[in-house]
């Protein structure tokens, strides 16, 4: 919203003056303490008073110059009056812009003179040509224009020569850019931006429209009805729930033309095109008192009837833009349980109500006679209306806020008064009125000083209460109930325990008694309130979660992997390209084809990443995500979501190593209790114990750790579909106690084509956060033995479908009772092995607890190690 | 030769013990390396010492003289040997400058292989996020989180924004093709996670959320669509707008440092009422105005308020009863704050030419 010093000025005397900076920056400060961001502001008809109006005589083109031209203005030469009349003087500027012809006015800044921004006029060489000043744009003398290029003026042959501020009769001004917020209507108006001011400075309110008793409009009367015959035009409502009240003025011997000049100006400010008197003047109301109004051409209205309707399905209407409108439409997604309200004539619409008129009855030149409309519409119809058809404007922007129901009276006098100034003719107000369909009502809150302090934390007697909202509109009165007697108590004096607060009609943002405590608190200054620190009655805590995903990626960066945030989105087709199985949920309407659909594993966007590095010549690309995934796999509403760590290792020494590695860091560092890996191969989901029930996290506070929501498990089905996404012979599960925590391996060679890696590279792992956090830990005991070690070495060669880890099994199976650390240091496959053999090679060390092991114990334990696992898996010693 | 050895001149004994002494002190300071004063050892304190040989000469001194002549040769040989351990450290100590020198500083530099990534990292707004967590958790608030994906009553109704309230469009959301149309979407706050928690619990509510939202906004140097926030959320007895604005303060002072200091203007959210920005003291020029603040001295940080009656009535909390404080703002914009980085859409390219820097 624009709002200019002046025009606040004409409603409150702010002590607030153009040249006085510090007054500027407290009233920028004041604005921002109520609320209204001043985005920005800007000096107005400031340091332009050297700029003259100029006449073009002649424009020549220079000589190699095909940017710019040679123009030739007339300046007079100004005498003393007593004096011969002014001496036509010509000089030569030099100048870049196109858009003016021969005869035009334009301004000129003289040798010598300073633009608004400091630049300096010197006399200038261009081309060879020399340019004696400057001809301006309104841009580099700080006004408002719809040209590109020179500003053209609307002057005459007198106003040569003369000060551009004298002829136009410019005032210095300040312009302030508010960003106002959603809920306040008011605040789209200078008046009610004034009102706020008015408050918060403590100087009375006072409008530029002397209401009271000087309505020189004939006839401007309410009645309580949806009909009404006005002289020339009979008005029906016939939908009241959509159209409260509906005001009208019909206005004759109009002669169109342009508005003043500072109207223009305003409007151009506020990023509105000038247009005529008629459309200016409207669109000059709505900027100043918030209210929007429509004006007609009278003449072209049929059967001299308006009708306030709902369109019918499938109606169209040319709406001023030019641009056909599909009405009553049904738009996917935006409810529709009401139509499209239109203003329509004896035949066809000719509005879309509160948006934007019809072009079939648009003000021209030759208009002579109109119909000014200042209605109220229904907040809601309007805003979906609008979302509906695609189509918003000051207007529609006004009336989805509220405007005020009571404005119409004054917008409607407003309107004749700034038409009779505007008008070269002596316009004729034939007949006027309001209809109102429902009658207003003032709307009155209970207000409870005592909750004032429960609130804002501040103590304040009625009086202060009524000194601080009242000028905003706000009407303070004891509660009737309260005074026992019908004498008149003085609010100043007393206190009371309920105050009744009636709330200005231009304020529906205000219905509670809570808005009121808002709207005090805004006068009263939130820097004015103390500021308190609470003191929480327990201990803070992270919850066990967060807990366990901090531990995992502080250990993850131990490992040297880089910490990724790939996006919740893909693009749809792409999980299952690269078998990630189940239903895609998608957006539905998404920003890019290429975020559209949520991810249901973190591998895809992982392997982008470690492709975007890899292109940048990066090696040892170790890269790892936390983040949630979805599943539909339950036609779940909405679908269920899991947080998984997933980490991509690629093009290290042995990537796949790389996240072997990690994932037993994370498992021995959590002390997960019996952990088993299972190739996928040898995978069977049913042979496991069960554990494809969801599980809910039950909303209770457990440990002080709070969890106010539920998390699935997978199924075994799932399970299944999951390890698809890897390379079938190189993927294992990780379970612990019976319990899939997640799958390690190499990804599927999909991956190569579809994200450009090559996956031999690569190694892969994804883990299921919430199984780790509910895995079952091992009951540490902790015992070492004072003797010392023995160390030996025994392969074996056994047949390839032996696991390692079955065998090292057995292996430890038979140290029970010993302090024993078993593991493989080297793998042989070849000759002399047969083909389908294998030598696993593991050091085993020991010691007893209670005594040095002897010699022979140690022979025996070697004996008793071969035998078993010859018996066990067919395995010999190599 | 038996009589006359026993007749030593106790002076020439002594001559000989301090031409011995002089004769040991300087073949010690000639020496330049510990090699060379080492070889020396049992000629200078060992056993072959000229003063050790004179000590057999004691004994064909008369008896009187023994005494105080092997005093005079006791602390030549004190005198040597103190002399030498002086060298010795001394040409010790110029032996290990000498040593064959390894600039160590090449393994460091080495490590800084553009390509042949050796470290591993957090992603700043991690960093970030787990800084605030730590702040707020300090301060007696406790972490929570919540789903991603929303239904519009947790995201939208249940904070006062019924459909077609004109603040949805405050919200440019994301819905999904699941169910009705328009009923389930990604979060655009982790305000829902406020409601999951006053559902839940009972108060006093002491509590942040943290977590990732998600806006249908085209992205640019200011705005992601997917994005982080962190909520607080407070109810009890008796609390006010000044404790509201007493916390933001604390939190602003704990987390920027004693001179950043946070202020509240008016502003309009749909679940708080009153509803304010607050502000904190510009972290580029401390509040003395730059470009970075416009040079108002401020930086817009995030939105806060007392939490509105219909918010309550909703999660079913009576609002005579108790009252409460929300606050919220963006980690991500932090992030981008802390680290003067220009785009903000840099923060989702994973390159690991920036993940680095960090
Ligand atoms: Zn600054």
């Amino acid at each position: 919203m624009i709002v200019t010093l002046n025009w606040l000025k004409e409603f409150v005397d702010l002590p607030i003056t153009v040249t006085d900076n510090n007054s500027v920056i407290d009233l920028v400060e004041v604005f921002n303490s109520l609320g209204l961001v001043v985005e920005k502001y800007s000096y107005y008809g400031v340091g332009i008073d050297s700029i003259l109006i100029c006449k073009v005589l002649n424009i020549a083109p220079i000589k190699d110059a095909d940017k710019i031209r040679l123009a030739t203005v007339e300046l007079a030469e100004q005498k003393p009056a007593e004096q011969k009349p002014a001496e036509q003087k010509t000089v030569e500027v030099v100048c870049g812009a196109w858009n003016f012809n021969i005869g035009d006015f334009v301004p000129y800044a003289p040798i010598g003179s300073a633009l608004p921004n400091g630049l300096e006029i010197k006399e200038r060489k261009m081309r060879g040509q020399v340019s004696c000043g400057m001809l301006c744009s309104a841009t580099e003398i700080g006004l408002f224009s719809d040209q590109n290029g020179l500003m053209l003026l609307d002057v005459t042959d007198q106003d040569i020569g003369r000060s551009i501020v004298e002829v136009l009769n410019i005032t210095p001004d300040i312009i302030f850019n508010i960003e106002t917020e959603g809920n306040r209507p008011d605040a789209l108006s200078v008046i009610g931006i004034a009102r706020d001011l008015a408050a918060k400075y403590r100087i009375p309110f006072k409008d530029n429209l002397p209401l009271d008793g000087e309505l020189t409009v004939e006839n401007l009367n309410e009645t309580l009805s949806s009909k009404a015959n006005f002289d020339e035009i009979s008005v029906v409502i016939e939908d009241p729930d959509m159209c409260k009240a509906f005001g009208m003025v019909e206005i004759s011997n109009v002669k169109v033309g342009p508005s003043n000049f500072l109207i223009q100006q305003r409007l151009l400010a506020s990023n509105m095109r000038p247009l005529n008197n008629v459309v200016d003047i409207s669109n000059y109301l709505m900027l100043e008192r918030g209210q929007p109004s429509h004006p007609y051409n009278m003449d072209l209205i049929n059967d001299r009837m308006i009708r306030v309707r709902i369109a019918s399905e499938g109606e169209t209407i040319e709406t001023l833009d030019s641009k056909s409108r599909l009405l009553g439409k049904q738009v996917p997604g935006i409810s529709s349980d009401t139509g499209d309200l239109v203003i329509s004539d004896g035949r066809n619409a000719i509005g879309i109500a509160g948006i934007m008129g019809g072009s079939s009855t648009e003000i021209d030149d030759k208009t002579e006679n109109i119909v000014l409309e200042v209605a109220n519409f229904n907040p809601i119809a309007i805003a979906r209306t609008s979302k509906r058809l695609g189509l918003s404007s000051e207007a529609s922007k006004r009336f989805e806020r509220g405007v005020d129901p009571l404005g119409i009276d004054a917008s409607i006098v407003r309107y004749v008064r700034l038409l009779e100034k505007n008008s070269s003719s002596d316009i004729c107000v034939k007949s006027s009125g309001i209809l109102r369909s429902t009658a207003f009502e003032k709307v009155k809150v209970m207000l409870r000083p005592k909750r004032i302090k429960e609130i804002l934390g501040i103590e304040l007697t009625c009086k202060e209460v009524k000194d601080l909202i009242e000028p905003l509109g706000f009407k303070v009165k004891l509660d009737v109930s309260e005074t026992n007697s019908t004498e008149r108590v003085d609010i100043d004096n007393v206190s009371a325990d309920i105050l009744d607060v009636e709330i200005p009609s231009f304020r529906p943002d205000s219905e509670r008694e809570i808005d009121i405590i808002e709207e005090i608190a805004r006068v009263y200054g939130y820097e004015t309130i103390p500021k308190v620190f609470v003191r929480p009655p327990e201990i803070g805590y992270n919850f066990d979660l967060n807990k366990l995903i901090k531990q995992i990626k502080y250990f993850m960066v131990s490992q040297n992997f880089y910490e990724c945030w790939t996006p919740t989105f893909l693009p749809i087709g792409i999980q299952e390209k690269v078998n990630i199985f189940g239903k895609e949920i998608r957006l539905s309407r998404p920003l890019a084809k290429e975020e559209a659909v949520l991810r249901m594993s973190l591998a895809p966007g992982l392997a982008k990443v470690a492709e975007h590095n890899d292109k940048r010549k990066f090696t040892n690309i170790n890269l790892f995500e936390v983040g949630h995934v979805f599943k539909d796999y339950k036609e779940e509403t909405p679908p269920v979501e899991l947080v998984k760590l997933g980490a991509i290792s690629y093009k290290n020494q042995n990537s796949l190593e790389n996240v072997v590695e990690a994932i037993y860091g994370i498992v021995n560092m959590l002390k997960l209790k019996d952990v088993e890996i299972v190739n996928s191969w040898e995978y069977n989901p049913d042979s496991q114990t069960e554990f494809d029930s969801t599980y809910d996290f039950e909303p209770e506070l457990q440990n002080h750790t709070w969890m106010p929501f539920s998390l699935s498990r997978f199924t075994s089905e799932e399970l299944l579909n999951t390890s698809k996404t890897f390379k079938s012979g190189t993927a294992a599960y990780i379970l612990s106690s019976g319990k899939p925590l997640g799958l390690f391996g190499q990804l599927s060679n999909k991956y190569d084509d579809v994200f450009g890696i090559s996956t031999e590279a690569c190694g892969y792992f994804e883990l299921d956060l919430l199984e780790l956090l509910n895995a079952d830990r091992k009951i540490i005991r902790v015992s070492n033995s004072k003797y010392p070690d023995t160390e030996f070495d025994l392969a074996f060669i056994v047949d390839s479908s032996v696991n390692a880890l079955t065998l090292k099994d057995e292996i430890e199976s038979v140290l029970e009772g010993y302090i024993s650390y078993v593991w493989l240091f080297d793998v042989y496959r070849g000759v002399p092995l047969a083909s389908n053999e294998k030598s696993l090679a593991f050091k085993i060390r020991a010691s007893n607890p209670s005594s040095t092991l002897s010699e022979e114990e140690i022979s025996n334990l070697r004996n008793k190690i071969i035998q078993e696992v010859s018996v066990s898996l067919d395995a010999r010693l190599r | 030769m038996e009589q006359s050895e026993k007749t030593i001149n106790p002076m020439d004994l002594i001559k000989k013990i301090e031409v011995a002494l002089n004769d040991s002190l300087e073949t010690i300071s000639k020496c330049v390396s510990i090699n060379e004063l080492n070889s020396l050892t049992v000629m200078t304190v060992g056993k072959k010492s000229q003063l050790i040989e004179l000590r057999s000469q004691l004994k064909n001194v008369e008896v009187s003289a023994r005494k105080e002549i092997g005093k005079v040769l006791t602390d030549a040989l004190e005198k040597v040997e103190e002399t030498f351990k002086l060298k010795q450290s001394e040409l010790n100590l110029i032996a290990e400058q000498n040593y064959d020198r390894n600039d160590l500083t090449e393994f460091w530099a080495k490590l800084d292989n553009t390509y042949k990534v050796k470290t591993g990292g957090l992603h700043p707004v991690t960093e970030a996020q787990w800084d605030l967590e730590e702040i707020f958790i300090s301060m007696g608030f406790s972490v929570t989180d919540g789903p991603e994906v929303e239904t519009d009553w947790y995201n939208f109704e249940a904070l006062n924004i019924p459909k077609d309230h004109p603040a949805r469009g405050m919200w440019d959301t994301f819905y999904l093709e699941s169910g009705v149309p328009e009923t389930v979407l990604m979060r655009t706050h982790t305000s829902p996670v406020q409601i999951r928690v006053m559902k839940c619990y009972s108060p006093p509510i002491y509590t942040v959320m943290p977590g990732r939202c998600f806006r249908r906004d085209t992205p640019d140097a200011r705005h992601l669509a997917t994005f982080h926030q962190i909520e607080g959320l407070v109810v009890d007895k008796g609390i006010t707008f000044a404790h509201l604005a007493g916390t933001i303060e604390k939190f602003t002072t704990s987390y920027f440092g004693p001179n950043i200091h946070a202020r509240l203007r008016p502003a309009y959210f749909p679940f708080t009422e009153p509803s304010a920005e607050f502000e904190i003291t510009c972290t580029v020029c401390s509040g003395v105005g730059c470009r970075t603040c416009s040079m108002t001295g401020w930086i817009e940080l995030g939105g806060c308020g007392m939490v509105d009656p219909e918010v309550f009535f909703a999660v079913g909390i009576n609002p005579e009863e108790w009252s409460g404080f929300a606050f919220g703002f963006g980690i991500d914009r932090l992030v981008q704050m802390k680290y003067s980085l220009n785009d903000m859409r840099d923060l989702i390219e994973n390159d690991l030419r920036l993940l680095r820097q960090f």
